[in-house]
């Protein structure tokens, strides 16, 4: 097999696995691991394959059989980042990324990979800077954009609306992650109708994710009819609970000396509500979860 | 944060000790309603362990227990306090010194709230997995509870019921 036919495989290999035809890609990639067992880009797409199909395990294997012939292979080293960052062993992660970083400094791309690492880090104010390191060397980067947008989620006044995600939805709008921001800023400001219809473009736009499947179905959940007495907590959130439990308890103390009657029973409203406000959620979650 | 970029390409998690996600805000309201003032600085005191900000937190949480004790002290320990007592059970009922200290366990909740919320939005946001609230919140509300009525017995000198 010459260089030029390799070269076609890894491009159709690619190709398939972008489309998630990754049995098919899966079956070209041992026709040619047969003829080349140590070719190192081969070994990687093998190992991004196994990644798509979420065997981690095989695909670690395969990617540390790769960089042991080829150390700086970029795409197994990307991929290496990946697999670190998923079973939670982050400082191992962020020495592959800071690599990768030194090895190709205007990467806006891996920038954006190291701002999202220090968010799993909670490392907010780094994150902030390296989301806008990235964005000085590519103002459209994705990644850097969807970290600088979570800053500010996390930093600013619930249903602020934030500069990034603005610019995120201008530049990408069609990406599932300038979707997903979007949905999570608007249950945020508690408008989970709006996020459900998000939730079910995203689905109808990639029916294969599960965890797409399960966030469409609790937002279905929560724009219940059953859910409707508890706007003012979603909209509102704890505020709102505080505000209920004091003006309740004030309530009830001024009547019980009037309506003894009364008192109790707007006090047993009262609980009610509360108990109804902590139990019906999850349970209901649960219902649409498997409906 | 003004970091260069050499400064930004140097890792630094191998050398940091990396949060624990705190327990939620449900579980921490919760705890502080019923358990009362001490349930309530307990439960932040633990998320602020967790968030390894314990030694940032530490004055306003003293200055909570100061809160706590002083009000106690002149409930339960004074003349003054005592007419106070007697004034508020009887505009408010028998239960107004409770209402009172539930109210500030109220107030410590939204102390937690405003000195974690930045902590509990990226828990929320990055989608940390929160521990279970229960052992704790249970914990926290027992302790609370008995110590509270320890210290009443003991500031106003008889058994407290």
């Amino acid at each position: 097999m010459s260089d030029a036919s390799l070269q076609a495989i890894l491009a159709e290999v690619r190709g398939l696995r972008e489309r998630r035809r990754t049995a098919q890609a899966r079956s070209r990639l041992q026709d040619a691991l047969r003829q080349f067992p140590n070719n190192a880009d081969l070994l990687v797409q093998s190992a991004w394959t196994d990644y798509a199909d979420d065997r981690n395990d095989a695909a670690l294997a395969t990617v540390r059989q790769a960089l042991a012939y080829a150390p700086d292979h970029e795409a197994g080293r990307q991929l290496l980042f990946e697999l670190q960052l998923d079973k939670g062993k982050l400082a191992d992660a962020e020495d592959i990324i800071v690599e990768l970083l030194r090895d190709h400094p205007s990467s806006a791309a891996y920038y954006g990979k190291y701002a999202g690492l220090m968010l799993r880090a909670a490392q907010l104010p780094r994150a902030r800077a390296l989301a806008e390191e990235g964005l000085k060397h590519d103002a459209d980067d994705g990644a850097c954009l969807a970290a600088q947008t979570l800053c500010d989620f996390i930093e600013q006044r619930p249903g602020v609306t934030s500069h990034s995600l603005q610019q995120l939805l201008v530049r990408h709008p069609q990406s599932q992650r300038s979707l997903l921001l979007l949905l999570m800023a608007l249950q945020d400001r508690g408008d989970d109708q709006g996020a459900f219809q998000i939730a079910r473009e995203l689905v109808r736009a990639d029916p294969g994710r599960e965890d797409f499947a399960q966030l469409a179905a609790q937002l279905q959940a929560a724009t219940h009819w059953s859910m409707r007495p508890l706007w003012p907590l979603r909209r509102w959130g704890w505020g709102a609970s505080m505000a209920i439990w004091l003006v309740g308890m004030a309530v009830m103390r001024a009547m019980a000396p009037v309506t003894p009657v009364v008192a109790v029973v707007f006090g047993g409203c009262i609980i009610t509500y509360a108990i109804y406000s902590w139990v019906w959620p999850p349970l209901l979650r649960r219902w649409m979860a498997r409906t | 944060m003004r970091l260069s970029r050499d400064e930004l390409l140097q890792p630094v998690l191998r050398d940091t000790t990396l949060p624990y996600a705190p327990y939620s805000v449900r579980t921490t309201l919760v705890t502080s309603l019923a358990g009362g003032p001490l349930a309530a600085i307990a439960i932040i005191a633990v998320n602020s362990l967790r968030l390894g900000r314990l030694m940032r937190d530490l004055v306003p949480l003293a200055l909570a227990l100061g809160v706590f004790l002083g009000l106690t002290y002149v409930l339960a320990g004074t003349s003054w306090g005592a007419g106070l007592r007697a004034s508020l059970e009887n505009s408010g009922g028998a239960h107004a010194v409770a209402i009172v200290y539930r109210a500030l366990a109220a107030a410590f909740w939204g102390l937690g709230f405003v000195l974690h919320r930045r902590e509990q939005r990226t828990a929320d946001f990055v989608g940390f997995d929160r521990p279970n609230g229960w052992v704790v919140g249970l914990a926290c509300v027992a302790g609370g509870i008995i110590l509270q009525i320890a210290l009443i017995a003991l500031v106003s000198g008889r058994e407290a019921l």
